[in-house]
């Protein structure tokens, strides 16, 4: 026992900095388990705020982009209002999308902070609990998809980035309905990859991708990018590249789509399962 | 607070917002940051006992870790090269004898300290693209990224190292 205790007592320094390295692994692993990372995230207040306040002073050099984009897209908004015969009750809650039969709220979000030159980059949204965020929420733009909320606190989120190697997507061809799933090999900003597209599937260049409404987090039809690249070997598809519509550098503005039938989804799935 | 605390807390107050709201956004070629824990690493104190040492760089990389959403990466690199910081500047320095209450880095040339910045940023930041990689197939990746992120860091480095510290300290 004493010669224990000699040992703990002459090696004490390299004990802490192994007990210290063994959580920092700890950490490490639960970063890189999909959105497992309950305990260091930057949905708090401290990191939250900060990143708010800096945030608020450097939207103001990129207001006239954002300006265009929001001009852009309420005419594009204008012009489906005036080509629906529909009657839309409200404007801005229970959007019900005609055409996928769907049922959908979005509500508007800001980014405070947004990684691109990692593997696994991740966004800080405005939004928290309050705003009825929570986690695995579609995080879009009128460009396309840009994340899904991850990590959750009273005023702050954290969303998973399209440019993350752990990120996947259901996502289809747009003018045929064949689909693989979307990821991101950590290379490239703006490309990302679709996989799993069986081999009958005809693509060429320029074809749009859009999500394909398989998964409870995002509608269907939501865009992604096109096809730049078609890797086609031993008569199946190796890699196919897409660009992005968004530059997920470059977002500041964005909305947060939350499907009022998930839970009876999943646990419809859950209860088909068991 | 001793005058030692209070630099240490001075440090912590400093570097942090620096680097994840500046040195984090630079983003040279694409992903290059200068890594500004190695002035804190450098800065801190000199003495025998590293347990202090240990546990202050390990809040300091975790701090940066919790609003860079990067899981406990940069705490285990800070924490690596704080554990490893005396006997690398006794091996660069040449003196194992090294007095550390009258240490400066003022008071040595600019080779050695170079030589002490680039080993240290080279493991930091070996360790932060190794764990955030965490896949074998990528090693040359990341030590083509470590070693350009490591030689940009060390220019920055040094250049503050000497503004920072003056010579009328010897």
């Amino acid at each position: 026992m004493q010669f224990i205790l000699y040992l703990i007592q002459k090696h004490r320094n390299f004990l802490l900095f192994f007990v210290l390295q063994l959580i920092a692994f700890f950490f490490t692993i639960q970063y890189h388990s999909y959105r497992k990372s309950k305990f260091i995230n930057s949905a708090n207040n401290i990191s939250g705020g900060i990143y708010n306040n800096v945030t608020s002073f450097r939207t103001y050099l990129y207001l006239k982009d954002e300006n265009t984009l929001l001009t852009k897209e309420n005419s594009l908004l204008k012009n489906q209002l005036f080509l629906k015969n529909k009657a839309i009750k409200s404007v801005f809650k229970d959007s019900i999308d005609a055409t996928f039969q769907q049922k959908f709220t979005y509500s508007p979000a800001k980014i405070i902070n947004n990684d691109f030159h990692k593997r696994n980059n991740y966004l800080t949204l405005s939004v928290g609990e309050k705003d009825s965020i929570q986690p695995d929420m579609a995080v879009v733009n009128s460009l396309g998809i840009i994340g899904i909320t991850s990590n959750t606190s009273t005023n702050y989120a954290t969303a998973i980035s399209v440019l993350n190697t752990n990120f996947r997507v259901n996502a289809r061809l747009k003018n045929n309905e064949y689909f693989g799933t979307l990821t991101w090999n950590g290379k490239e900003q703006n490309i990302v990859q679709l996989q799993d597209i069986p081999r009958q599937a005809k693509l060429s260049v320029g074809d749009t991708i859009v999500t394909g409404g398989r998964s409870a987090i995002f509608p269907e039809g939501i865009l992604i990018g096109n096809v730049t690249n078609i890797k086609f070997e031993h008569n199946q598809y190796q890699q196919i590249d897409i660009h992005l519509f968004n530059d997920v550098k470059n977002v500041s503005n964005v909305y947060i789509i939350k499907n009022l039938h998930k839970t009876e989804i999943k646990q419809l799935e859950k209860q088909t399962y068991d | 607070m001793t005058k030692d605390n209070l630099k240490i807390f001075v440090h912590f107050l400093l570097l942090i917002p620096f680097q994840v709201l500046i040195a984090n956004h630079l983003r040279f070629f694409g992903y290059i940051n200068p890594q500004l824990s190695i002035l804190f690493i450098l800065w801190y104190p000199l003495k025998k006992d590293i347990r202090g040492f240990m546990l202050n760089a390990f809040a300091f990389g975790l701090l940066i870790d919790i609003f860079n959403n990067s899981g406990g990466i940069n705490a285990a690199a800070c924490l690596l090269i704080a554990y490893y910081r005396l006997p690398l500047l006794q091996f660069i320095i040449n003196d194992k004898e090294l007095n550390l209450k009258t240490f400066r880095y003022a008071n040595y040339g600019t080779l050695p300290k170079i030589g002490l910045v680039f080993t240290l940023t080279f493991i930091h930041q070996t360790t932060i693209y190794l764990l955030e990689y965490f896949n074998s197939s990528f090693i040359l990746e990341v030590f083509y990224k470590s070693i350009t992120n490591s030689l940009f860091t060390t220019f920055v480095v040094t250049t503050l190292l000497a503004i920072f510290t003056s010579s009328s300290k010897k």
